[in-house]
């Protein structure tokens, strides 16, 4: 009994939320945005959810964080990268089938290469980072919504 | 007439032939059974059965000069209306605007152009360049229905009407009305919309089946049209069975499929866990050029999976319908992965056997 409860609590506390991708909102009004109706806001299936936010599709994020160019609307897509925070950088590049170090690696070659692979260390560089390096993706634990990035998927 | 349907027949069993001989694309399974990938839905050694299906194909519209298409195409349409359409309006152009990387200050990755003709090449591509349909003898109505700029819901109520024969005011009648509609599109309504089940179950009633992917939003509740009453949806599984961390996770999801996703730790053939689409890339001068690569990843790509493989039992049994497939897909299903996270959702993958070729 004691067991099983060690081990339930073992596996609650290892327990991390899923990753929220997070992208840029589009350059265009907010008014516009919302104007459309929610009942007419659909995507092809693979792309990001929202006419709100840079359509991005799943290949898109797999291929950035590979450090693969890819270009959205013509513009390099840029990546954002916390690994400081180890089990959501875990959680969010396993996902997508990538091992963090390697990509720690890339973006440190990054900064040399002018690639597009930025290393943050907190929350709020994540989002600054979205912001910053337009048009661009990145991942946190919870949802937010800013001015200038959302939730995607 | 005789003489050109003989030559017909003998093309596709030519190239049935040659596709049975070499490996094909993971997902179609190998030729050695016991190589196929677990998620594969062997519908390898069965060929197309002597009767043609149509399958509407309604995305961002799709490239007909593309080789893997050449002779799978009917006449489509382009029910994208003003003013989302950059040319102006509905026509009978269904191919991608060469403007739609941009809306305005809304920017789209370049994959949205060629979306179409990959969904559309999962179906019914003839192998030309290395990308095979489910089923070659498919043919696929384009329905364009994506731009850059935003859609409406009536152009997608438009688009699904057309598919399967209905008039739409201003819009010419459509002479090929098809038997499968493939959306491999998400969004919209929480609760399918009462405007969207209505017409749904009309197109039902005329024995026409609708499948939509399940949507790629890490594991939440389906949206439209997956959501609605009667439509196939269809999540996303890698090439090892196990459902994708992307697709949506619902109890109400009909089939799950190969979707594709991250690279498979296996040294496998299958590791790579694309799928094999017919496609467009940019040459060393930048100049597009078409091709086949492994590139599909998402719901988008299970959904036409499907869709394929159910064109490829109407080749033989033309007559059944939507209630015939609930009734009858015990047959081909084959246990996956389940997920901890939903207890209740039951997991269900497609793998052919000759029960498809049967009455």
């Amino acid at each position: 009994m004691k067991r099983s409860l060690l081990l339930t609590l073992l596996i609650s506390c290892s327990a991390i939320a899923d990753p929220v991708w997070h992208c840029s909102r589009n350059a265009q009004s907010a008014m516009e945005v919302s104007a459309s109706a929610q009942e007419d806001q659909f995507s092809l299936a693979s792309f990001s959810s929202t006419m709100d936010v840079i359509g991005v599709s799943i290949s898109d994020l797999i291929d950035v964080y590979s450090g693969v160019p890819v270009r959205i609307g013509g513009l390099p897509l840029s990546a954002c990268f916390m690994p400081g925070n180890e089990n959501l950088t875990s959680a969010a590049l396993t996902s997508l089938g990538l091992q963090p170090a390697a990509i720690q690696a890339l973006a440190r070659r990054s900064a040399i290469i002018q690639s597009n692979l930025h290393i943050v260390t907190s929350d709020a560089q994540m989002l600054s980072c979205i912001a910053r390096h337009f048009p661009a993706v990145g991942y946190l634990d919870e949802p937010h919504e800013t001015q200038d990035s959302q939730p995607c998927f | 007439m005789l003489l050109k349907h003989f030559f017909s027949a003998a093309l596709l069993l030519a190239a049935f032939s040659a596709r049975a001989a070499q490996d094909l694309p993971w997902h179609l399974g190998a030729v050695d059974a016991k190589a196929s990938a677990p998620a594969a839905i062997n519908t390898n050694k069965i060929p197309p059965g002597p009767h043609r299906v149509v399958v509407a194909v309604i995305d961002s519209g799709i490239l007909a000069g593309h080789p893997s298409l050449n002779g799978q195409l009917l006449p489509g349409y382009d029910m994208l209306s003003a003013p989302n359409n950059l040319r102006g309006g509905r026509s009978t152009d269904f191919s991608p605007d060469e403007r739609d990387a941009r809306c305005g200050q809304r920017l789209i990755s370049g994959a949205f152009r060629t979306h179409g003709t990959e969904v559309a090449s999962l179906i019914a591509a003839n192998g030309v360049d290395g990308a095979y349909g489910v089923n070659p003898s498919a043919k696929i109505l384009p329905i364009r229905l994506f731009g850059a700029c935003s859609m409406s819901r009536v152009d997608l109520l438009d688009a699904i009407a057309w598919s399967a024969g209905l008039p739409v005011p201003g819009v010419p009648d459509n002479p090929h009305p098809a038997k499968i509609i493939n959306m491999s599109i998400a969004g919209g309504l929480s609760v399918c919309g009462a405007d969207l089940q209505r017409l749904i179950s009309r197109v039902i009633e005329k024995k026409i089946f609708v499948v939509a992917a399940a949507g790629n939003n890490f594991h939440k509740p389906l949206p439209e049209p997956a959501n609605c009453n009667g439509v196939i949806s269809v999540g996303a599984l890698d090439a090892e069975n196990h459902i994708e961390v992307y697709s949506a996770l619902d109890p109400r999801t009909v089939l799950y499929a190969p979707g594709g996703g991250k690279h498979l730790s296996s040294d496998a053939y299958w590791a790579v866990n694309k799928l094999m689409v017919a496609t467009y890339d940019l040459d060393f001068l930048g100049k597009e050029k078409s091709t086949a690569l492994e590139r599909g990843v998402g719901t988008s790509f299970a959904a036409p999976v499907v869709a394929g493989f159910i064109s490829l039992w109407l080749s033989y049994n033309p007559n059944k319908q939507p209630s015939d497939l609930s009734r009858e897909l015990p047959k081909f299903l084959r246990q996956v992965e389940p997920l901890s996270k939903c207890a209740e959702c039951v997991p269900k993958g497609l793998t052919a056997n000759a029960g498809i070729t049967q009455p």
